[in-house]
């Protein structure tokens, strides 16, 4: 039976379609057999990030209403033979959708794969029930900013009480030069403020701008992040890894003339 | 961290000083202002049996269990004049 993982912020724009797609490629390189949900009906994004836009047939508000099979609407992915994609609707919205629909469709999931990762839309309507109603495990991410963090604060609420506790905490975009100044908020702040196991920290790095334009996932790439994203995989794996230190390796010159 | 930034408070713990107390009256749905008043209503009542120090008290909410924690120091003999 897979395990469903919804990955959820309230806030828009901090990274969660990223996330999804990064994690989804690590754990098919770790050879589990994965695949990704776009729940976002109306918004479709998960497969420009992943490079699969241009073989959308089928989608899922398609296979809901039984207008395709299941297998006719997963898309593999070119790189990883263990990576699908279910896209969501383009020309739909949230409403044609229910929560017991999507707990039905994501039982289906867990039959034919071992992680069923679902991307979340932005807000707390019926997108995010419609997200949150068939999984078992939620990973909030946030940034190390103070409206990201109060709407995280605000989802942990609402996914607990919806019997939702097994939550934990990705922090995206974390600038440690500006975190050594004391102009954000570090890690622990965070964590603190927020009282949710930590999965993961990202820093900022424009290797994820790259990636996201070209299409390609850099979960094990080398790299920070890349190294960041795979380390989250092996965590969801129930492995213990240690966290990365963030700081970024720079030459003997940048080590210079940083000071 | 030059010479000139002394004193000041650097942003990070602003925001996590806005943070913390936006969060409680988030937590418990009461406004900033609610929250102010509970604190004063505690410092009086306390403040009824027991000197209090009461720039210093703190309430503080804890999401699970859901705990309303106050701190509530007291001031202390020396620098009380009797």
């Amino acid at each position: 039976m897979g395990e469903v993982i919804v990955v959820t912020s309230g806030k828009g724009g901090v990274g969660k379609t990223t996330t999804v797609a990064n994690i989804g490629a690590g754990l098919a390189s770790l050879d589990k057999k994965v695949v990704l949900v776009d729940t976002d009906i109306g918004l479709r994004n998960l497969d420009v990030v992943l490079g699969l836009e241009n073989r959308i047939i089928y989608n899922l508000v398609d296979v809901i209403e039984g207008n395709c099979r299941m297998k006719q609407a997963l898309i593999k992915d070119k790189r990883y033979p263990n990576l699908f994609l279910l896209p969501s609707a383009q020309t739909r919205d949230k409403t044609s959708v229910t929560p017991e629909q999507m707990k039905k469709l994501c039982d289906e999931l867990k039959n034919m794969f071992d992680f069923i990762i679902l991307d979340c839309p932005a807000g707390i309507e019926q997108g995010f029930k419609n997200a949150i109603a068939g999984a078992t495990k939620a990973i909030v991410v946030t940034t190390p900013e103070v409206s990201a963090i109060r709407d995280a604060d605000r989802i942990i609420g609402l996914l607990e009480s919806d019997e939702l506790k097994d939550i934990h905490l990705i922090i995206n975009r974390l600038r440690m030069d500006m975190i050594r100044r004391g102009d954000m908020m570090s890690v622990e702040d965070v964590v603190d403020i927020l009282a949710v196991p930590l999965i993961g920290t990202i820093p900022d790095d424009e290797a994820v701008v790259v990636a996201t334009n070209q299409g390609e996932p850099l979960s094990g790439k080398p790299g920070l992040c890349g190294q960041a994203y795979a380390n989250i995989c092996r965590r969801l794996l129930n492995e213990e890894v240690p966290f990365l230190n963030l700081e970024n390796k720079k030459g003997l010159f940048g080590r210079i003339f940083r000071k | 961290m030059g010479i000139f930034s002394k004193g000041r408070k650097n942003s990070s713990t602003i925001a996590k000083d806005r943070l913390q107390l936006l969060l409680i009256s988030d937590r418990v749905s009461c406004s900033p202002q609610t929250m102010v008043m509970l604190k004063n209503d505690m410092i009086k009542a306390a403040g009824k049996y027991v000197p209090i120090d009461s720039p210093n008290v703190t309430i503080c909410f804890h999401q699970s269990p859901p705990v309303l924690t106050a701190s509530i120091p007291l001031k202390s003999r020396l620098n009380t004049i009797w």
